[in-house]
């Protein structure tokens, strides 16, 4: 996809700056701070009702922060400020459309409401189209269409005025699988020169295409880093012991000081080792409890995904 | 990084009107229906009510008859304008399209103006329409009518109706639902429909806006009458829409239903 015009040199970021929104006396951010300088994909997961979307809003000036700031493209962000409306493209989780409209007429609409001249649409909204994979009639009517058209449809809307930064708010959610993976190579594609701020609750999705990932819980990032840097931090040196007397081991774990934590999971008791030679000090428990115990598997441990993000919210909770 | 501004509020012209037009027919019909029942019900009334004696109804002259349409469409079709103004923010906010209008690069004074103009043709045609049917029909039926007072009453009608647009937009600006944007308005319009009855006599009925159009084929008015009308009808009508951009321009939470 061509850039809508030649473009001048200029700083892609996003940055927010001790960012607070409070509803009546309910805090939904209270105070995050992050920066995304370079363009690429940012995934952002949080529990339902982390604040995840009230931090997109805040991003886009659809809310205003009761305390803090946020900047893009070194410019802060100010609803009245009209150029900055065509620096980002922004889909919501519940967004509406003109469902009484065509489908070519809603692009060239909303080509016509971010300023491009009846010329620059026509043009526009066919590369748009041909770039997303629209195939369906331009001419279908906004509410006839499936939940994957309309997104697709949607996506084509808030690429027509080339905007720097893409935020989108659960987009992959509730599309099948041909559509998922389509978006997602669309959104790749897209993070070669722009940067998509994205959320989900398809973690598989995040950890896949995310270049660096942002944990929300309860208001706060509680953490920030490579998709693999996370897996790592959380998983690190975590073994475990799969057993039918899985209660009796665990017992048994808990002697040793060299075990930082230890939990059950199934039938499977994991354990976290605090010395710096984890895997000999492992294989020297692994070696006691055989001794003591029958075991069914032994080795390292490599949560799946929904896990990982119980993990993450639930050690930031305690 | 200029935006080209005649774009944008052309594009939200053409998105509002393609919306309007819809409904533009089933209203044009339902008003001149509306119009010409109301004619044609003062010819039928002394032959539909027995008990009370013929010479007791008044004769049905143009003016009489023209009285009656603009008294009736004048609270009709203020009460049809303030619904048509239901969905203008409202709407938006409660189907999540304003999310859409409020990421693009439109100003508030500029997306209020256009709703209005908007909601503002949907209603003036049909009622500038159904005003010269029953015109016609007047003529058809008593032979005669005085032209250019009936046009002078049409004219103050459609500035009455712009009146009751803004008073709508203003209610849809700051509710979060159609439902309680069209309660609200049905309220406030039989509110203003009751205060300018009370104001229909001794000296405030010059000055009584509201009922203009029913007024000047009843009394005469001097020139400086007529323009302190429409200075008054347009004073408030831009206070009430410059009201609505404070109001949408200040909200914290614009999208928020």
């Amino acid at each position: 996809m061509k850039p809508l015009q030649t473009q001048e040199l200029k700083v892609i970021g996003v940055k927010v700056i001790n960012l607070k929104k409070k509803f009546n006396s309910f805090f939904a951010l209270k105070g995050i701070d992050l920066t995304i300088d370079k363009p690429g994909l940012y995934g952002l997961i949080g529990p339902n009702g982390a604040g995840k979307t009230t931090l997109f809003k805040c991003i886009t000036g659809l809310l205003t922060p009761t305390e803090g700031k946020v900047i893009l493209n070194n410019t802060e962000v100010n609803r009245k400020l009209l150029f900055q409306k065509n620096v980002f493209g922004f889909i919501p989780e519940d967004v509406g459309l003109y469902g009484n409209l065509s489908a070519r007429d809603f692009l060239h609409i909303l080509a016509g409401l971010h300023g491009l001249d009846k010329a620059q649409r026509k043009k526009r909204v066919q590369e748009i189209v041909d770039f997303v994979g629209i195939k369906y009639s331009p001419n279908k009517i906004v509410r006839y269409l499936s939940t994957g058209q309309k997104r697709l449809l949607l996506i084509a809307g808030v690429l027509l005025h080339d905007p720097d930064i893409l935020i989108f708010d659960e987009s992959l959610n509730g599309l099948d699988p041909v559509v998922r993976s389509h978006v997602s190579n669309l959104m790749k594609e897209l993070s070669k020169d722009k940067i998509v701020f994205y959320s989900s609750h398809i973690l598989t999705d995040i950890w896949k295409l995310s270049d660096e990932v942002f944990v929300l819980n309860n208001g706060l990032l509680v953490e920030h880093d490579t998709p693999l840097n996370i897996i790592k931090k959380i998983t690190k040196n975590v073994y475990y012991i799969e057993s039918d007397e899985y209660e009796t081991v665990f017992s048994y774990l808990e002697e040793f000081s060299s075990i930082e934590k230890i939990e059950i999971e199934g039938n499977k008791v994991l354990f976290q080792i605090k010395s710096k030679n984890a895997i000999d000090e492992s294989k020297e428990i692994l070696r006691k409890v055989i001794e003591k115990h029958s075991i069914l598997s032994f080795g390292y441990y490599e949560p799946d995904l929904d896990q990982l993000f119980i993990k993450m919210v639930s050690s930031n909770e305690d | 990084m200029k935006i080209n501004s005649r774009c944008v509020n052309y594009s939200l012209f053409l998105k509002e009107w393609k919306e309007a037009k819809r409904k533009l027919l089933p209203i044009t019909i339902g008003i001149i229906i509306f119009s010409l029942f109301t004619i044609l019900m003062m010819y039928a009334l002394p032959s539909l009510v027995h008990d009370i004696p013929a010479e007791l109804f008044p004769e049905l002259t143009p003016t009489i008859l023209s009285q009656t349409f603009f008294s009736n469409a004048n609270n009709i079709l203020s009460i049809i304008a303030v619904i048509l103004c239901v969905d203008a923010i409202a709407g938006e906010r409660e189907k999540n399209t304003l999310t859409l209008i409020k990421t693009a690069p439109i100003r508030d004074s500029f997306l209020i103006t256009i709703k209005t103009i908007v909601r503002f043709l949907l209603v003036a045609i049909p009622s500038f329409i159904s005003s010269l049917a029953v015109y016609f029909l007047i003529m058809l039926m008593s032979g005669r009518a005085d032209f250019s007072n009936y046009l002078l009453a049409s004219v103050f009608l459609l500035f009455t109706l712009f009146l009751y647009v803004s008073v709508g937009i203003l209610i849809s600006t700051f509710t979060k639902s159609q439902l309680s944007s069209g309660a609200i308005s049905v309220l406030i319009v039989f509110s203003l429909t009751l205060i300018s009855s009370l104001l229909n006599q001794g000296k405030t009925i010059s000055y009584n806006f509201l009922q203009i159009s029913v007024n000047v084929l009843s009394y005469s008015f001097s020139n400086i009458e007529i323009i302190v009308n429409i200075l008054l009808i347009l004073g408030f009508s831009i206070l009430l829409l410059f009201l609505s951009v404070v109001i949408i321009s200040s909200e914290r939470e614009p999208t928020r239903k």
